[in-house]
């Protein structure tokens, strides 16, 4: 009897332990642990934001957009680390700046991409017929506008613009593929068991889509996010670069890196761009590495650890 | 098949139809027109003036864009304000730049998407698989504005292996032996450099379906008759790997041809990408029309290109 107590309890705790899968935050970390170049890169994301935001408050921003015209075009010394640009302003100070600019209004894009694509992707795919195929046409006409062209032809007709405007017209043509992922997999949670009884008792439709079945695709989703966090630094970058990006009141690294656009710059003053450039790349791999490893945590069967 | 073909090329007019509209709104909003630029002190503001009023700018924008469609459906887009000659003619001669230089590219991708792309999947796990991984991390990394700037920093300046832009070196006979060489020489680090950075979906696609063909059971029973390992790549796996980086190829060539602003800017290639930019700024809204609307058929046709490749390749797909 009491063996047989003793077994059953066992099996019960046993059974208990299967059913609880890790929740996706500690997947990430045990994955994170495992994933030694992404555990780096997240350990050189966290330095190079901890350096970027501490090192912008404690800096004297104003020192470092104020122009001294004694010290132009100034190669990197000990009194300025990385140089001076064509106004004599120091390039450290830029540098903190423009990567706290870049790193923000990417979280700007996705994060208004996601909050869009996440909202239309639910209704498409949880409503479904009549509703789904007038949001599907939409979302197919946009996707046959060439992206890069509309955003700069719309930038170029707005005399006024600022960075909450360049965030909403990139973003106004970013938050198709969200939308179509978090429609698919809202499509075959529609269909299973848990959805089907929840309308049976009458929950209301909205409880049911964000209570009830987006707490299931939500990790697909975020992983989908913090790739394109990358992606979207990126694009800001060649759009500023191009001189259609942020206004030149706001420097980000594209900004930086557009004094290499001046041929004279170019060739002979490699400290005012090429920092820059370094750092977008390093900034978007980490990204990446890191982005890959929440990749692998959220679908089991990629796990590495 | 050819009835399918015909019903999405038919789903196109409603499209380009509903697009042209939509830009041709945005270019109504768009700041100053093709004068602007062109007060000089000899002309006075009366006969600007004039000249406005003769060439219908202040009509309303549905009866420019009434005037508009007629003219394009017969095959007249307009007159460039700025280059003075036809807009066709103009996206003409850029055309066949931007082509030649898509070529090159979608080339170096598959050359290097291909061979990675085979070798990544066959030694999966392997240190060489783990390297090409890491590259093609970096390539989705370095956004091509960057690498543009480092190729140029590098290649054209300090080893002086390149030109840093343009077509061709100035004197050139065209017809010449010196004068294909001298433009496919200008032509190759833009190509290299979209090259590098485009394989990766090629490469992830190829290792992803090389890696699942590698267990199944066709394989399997290959290998336990004796088939060499070598043969069983050839005549088994990469046959039907290769299946959806065939349907791909649709995809790249759009891609190609209208997303190479960035390169075709940062090396001044005269494509039609930089005449897009140079459009924009000088406010030739006649090419920047024709232009968002001729890449938005490409996108289509494209896709439709990639379906019809599908179907080609694997006689088990039917496109609907």
């Amino acid at each position: 009897m009491e063996n047989l107590k003793n077994k059953r309890s066992k099996k019960t705790d046993e059974s208990k332990k299967l059913l609880n899968k890790p929740s996706f935050g500690r997947a990430v970390r045990i994955e994170l642990v495992h994933d030694k170049l992404a555990m780096v890169s997240f350990i050189l994301l966290i330095i190079i934001f901890a350096t970027v935001f501490i090192g912008s408050t404690f800096f004297d921003l104003g020192e470092a957009v104020k122009v001294k015209l004694g010290m132009i075009n100034k190669p990197p010394s000990a009194d300025y680390i990385l140089g001076t640009d064509a106004s004599g302003r120091d390039m450290v100070g830029q540098m903190f700046l423009g990567a706290r600019n870049s790193f923000l209004i990417a979280i700007g894009v996705t994060a208004l991409c996601g909050i869009v694509g996440i909202l239309v992707g639910l209704i498409a795919g949880y409503f479904g017929g009549r509703t789904d195929n007038i949001i599907m046409r939409v979302i197919d006409f946009i996707s046959m506008l060439p992206r890069l062209m509309i955003i700069i032809a719309i930038i170029s007709i707005i005399p006024k613009y600022d960075v909450i405007t360049f965030v909403l017209i990139v973003s106004a043509l970013s938050w198709l593929s969200d939308a179509r992922l978090t429609r698919a997999k809202t499509l075959q949670q529609g269909s299973l068991d848990y959805v089907q009884a929840s309308r049976t008792l009458g929950t209301r439709n909205f409880v049911i889509m964000f209570r009830e079945v987006f707490p299931n695709i939500g990790s697909i989703i975020i992983v989908n996010l913090t790739l394109n966090l990358a992606g979207n630094m990126g694009l800001e970058t060649g759009l500023t670069v191009l001189g259609f990006g942020l206004p030149f009141n706001t420097p980000s690294l594209g900004t930086l890196i557009n004094y290499a656009m001046n041929p004279d710059n170019l060739q002979r003053r490699p400290w005012q761009w090429l920092p820059a450039s370094i750092l977008i790349v390093v900034m978007m791999l980490c990204i990446y590495f890191v982005g890959q490893a929440v990749k692998r945590a959220a679908d089991a069967k990629q796990r590495v650890a | 098949m050819w009835k399918t073909i015909l019903r999405r090329l038919l789903v196109l007019i409603p499209q380009v139809a509903v697009l042209s509209l939509l830009v041709f709104i945005l270019a109504s909003f768009m700041p100053g027109d093709a004068l602007t630029g062109k007060i000089d002190p000899n002309v006075s503001p009366e006969r600007l003036e004039e000249l406005r009023e003769k060439w219908g700018f202040y009509d309303p924008w549905y009866v420019k864009y009434g005037r508009w469609v007629t003219d394009a459906l017969s095959g007249d887009l307009g007159e460039s304000t700025s280059y003075k000659i036809p807009v066709t003619e103009l996206i003409g001669n850029r055309a066949a730049n931007t082509f030649w230089l898509s070529l090159l590219t979608l080339g170096i991708t598959y050359i290097i998407g291909v061979s990675f792309g085979v070798i990544s999947g066959r030694f999966n796990g392997k240190p060489v698989d783990k390297a090409i991984s890491f590259y093609t991390f970096l390539a989705l990394a370095m956004p091509s504005i960057v690498l543009g700037v480092i190729n140029i920093y590098f290649f054209s300046l300090k080893l002086n292996w390149f030109p840093m832009g343009g077509t061709v070196n100035v004197g050139m006979q065209p017809g010449t032996l010196s004068y294909f060489l001298s433009r496919i020489h200008h032509m190759l680090l833009p190509a290299i450099t979209g090259g590098v950075l485009y394989p990766v979906g090629v490469i992830q696609i190829l290792k992803s379906e090389i890696v699942d063909y590698k267990i199944s059971d066709f394989v399997m029973t290959a290998r336990s008759k004796g088939v060499p390992e070598k043969t069983i790549y050839t005549r088994h796996i990469l046959r039907n790997a290769f299946l959806p980086t065939a349907a791909n190829l649709g995809y790249d060539i759009a891609f190609l041809l209208g997303g190479s602003i960035f390169i075709e800017r940062i090396f001044s290639y005269p494509g039609m990408g930089n005449l897009f930019l140079d459009s924009i700024l000088r406010r030739d809204y006649a090419v920047v029309n024709a232009l968002i609307i001729l890449f938005a058929v490409l996108t289509v046709l494209g896709t439709l290109i990639s379906d019809i490749i599908m179907s080609a390749v694997d006689p088990r797909i039917r496109i609907k």
